[in-house]
């Protein structure tokens, strides 16, 4: 820090305005400048002419004009009534008077908040069934409502050759397997298997869900 | 005559006697300031004779003439009545009081700068006296009060806040912590308007100075 830096640290220095740590800041630096040490000396010199000022006194002459104005004025004032000290040492207590109005509107804002933070809850809550937005009703019999067209008939080109003998292959004879009877589902794999239906609030709209094997 | 005085008491019992004078003192003020707020003229005028030199002397130096000081002083003492009975007299009356004149001084100076008064300039005002002897010394004496002068001058160019500031500070010998609870602000904000005011002071003397060189 330079000089100019220091000046206002020194001009609280000289009437020990200054906490510790500044204070040993400023006079190790004042040992070291001239300048600095300078300032302190007119500062010093100056504030001891103010303080030569204390002893200006006051006239009596003007303490009694003062004296006499302010008694004339009184007598022709009211006191506040009894009644007004009382209520004002009652509410206010000692306190300052901004403090105690400041501390009653915090009150009075927070008894408001909480008043209507209370008034909009509702006291009673009913837990009703939600509504049935789908029903699941397997249908006894699946009938597609969409139409799939066939496939329209394309005429098939067939180049009809006469396969040589010779490259006709035998079919080798097979034995026989025994008639394996195909597995017949049980009810619950039928009922898994079986297409759904599922009717929305929509009449228009019909979700139907084909599972596969797999059940997807 | 040849009994020597207990040098171990009169320590103790100056002490003790000082505490109960002050405490003597509070409880007087206490009754007063009650009684006062109660409409008791009497108690009212010792309450002035007791704080009208305080009062007058800070307006003074505050303002600068003594007609405007008479006005500021007339201004506190009317307050006080006014509101003696918002006042809470087991607190010390003396930052109440000077408190008020400092704010009765802020308006007053505010409604003279409007109408162009100067500020602090004492010295050629009767309402004081002089205190210091320099009948002996003519030259220092003059010396003397033309140096007060200037630093009278000196003040009076200062912003309005920072010369309060000084003036409590410096001019009436009080703790910068009285002098933050007189102006309603905090010791720092104190200590950065007294050191603004001497280092603007010391600036001001010092071109006045070069310029009569």
């Amino acid at each position: 820090m330079n000089c100019a830096g220091f000046e206002p640290l020194i001009a609280l220095f000289i009437e020990g305005d200054l906490r510790n740590a500044e204070r040993l800041r400023v006079e190790t630096h004042i040992r070291g400048c001239d300048a600095c040490r300078n300032l302190v000396d007119e500062l010093r010199e100056s504030l001891g002419v103010f303080k030569d000022l204390r002893q200006d006194a006051i006239q009596m002459s003007a303490l009694v004009t003062v004296r006499r104005r302010v008694l004339d004025e009184v007598g022709y004032l009211d006191p506040a009534p009894g009644w007004v000290v009382g209520m004002h040492r009652l509410f206010f207590a000692g306190l300052r008077r901004r403090n105690a109005i400041a501390g009653v509107l915090v009150a009075a804002l927070i008894s408001s908040g909480v008043w209507y933070s209370q008034k909009d809850v509702v006291p009673e809550v009913k837990i009703e069934a939600p509504a049935e937005v789908a029903r699941l009703e397997p249908p006894a019999e699946f009938v597609s409502p969409v139409r799939i067209p066939s496939a329209p008939e394309v005429p098939r080109i067939v180049s009809r050759t006469e396969f040589p003998e010779s490259l006709v292959e035998v079919p080798l004879a097979i034995p026989a397997e025994p008639a394996v009877p195909e597995p017949v589902p049980t009810q619950q794999q039928a009922s898994r298997l079986a297409p759904m239906k599922f009717v929305t609030d929509d009449p228009d709209i019909i979700i139907y869900w084909l599972p596969t094997d797999k059940g997807d | 005559m040849s009994s020597r005085p207990d040098i171990s008491l009169p320590t103790n019992a100056l002490w003790m006697s000082h505490a109960e004078g002050e405490m003597e003192r509070s409880s007087e003020m206490v009754a007063l300031l009650t009684r006062a707020a109660s409409g008791d003229a009497a108690a009212f005028e010792q309450i002035v004779v007791r704080h009208e030199r305080r009062v007058l002397t800070l307006s003074w130096r505050l303002l600068g003439t003594m007609e405007d000081a008479q006005d500021a002083a007339q201004e506190v003492f009317l307050r006080t009545f006014k509101y003696l009975h918002r006042f809470d007299v087991q607190k010390p009356f003396e930052p109440w009081i000077v408190r008020m004149t400092v704010n009765v001084c802020r308006d007053l100076g505010r409604h003279r700068q409007q109408r162009g008064a100067v500020l602090v300039d004492a010295g050629e005002d009767s309402g004081r006296t002089e205190q210091q002897d320099h009948r002996n010394n003519p030259h220092a004496e003059l010396h003397a009060e033309q140096q007060r002068q200037l630093l009278r001058r000196a003040v009076g160019e200062l912003p309005e806040k920072e010369r309060t500031a000084f003036v409590l500070r410096d001019i009436e010998g009080m703790t910068t912590a009285e002098t933050a609870e007189a102006l309603g602000s905090s010791e720092a904000t104190v200590r950065s308007q007294i050191s603004s005011a001497r280092l603007k002071i010391r600036k001001f003397v010092a071109r006045i100075n070069g310029g009569r060189q």
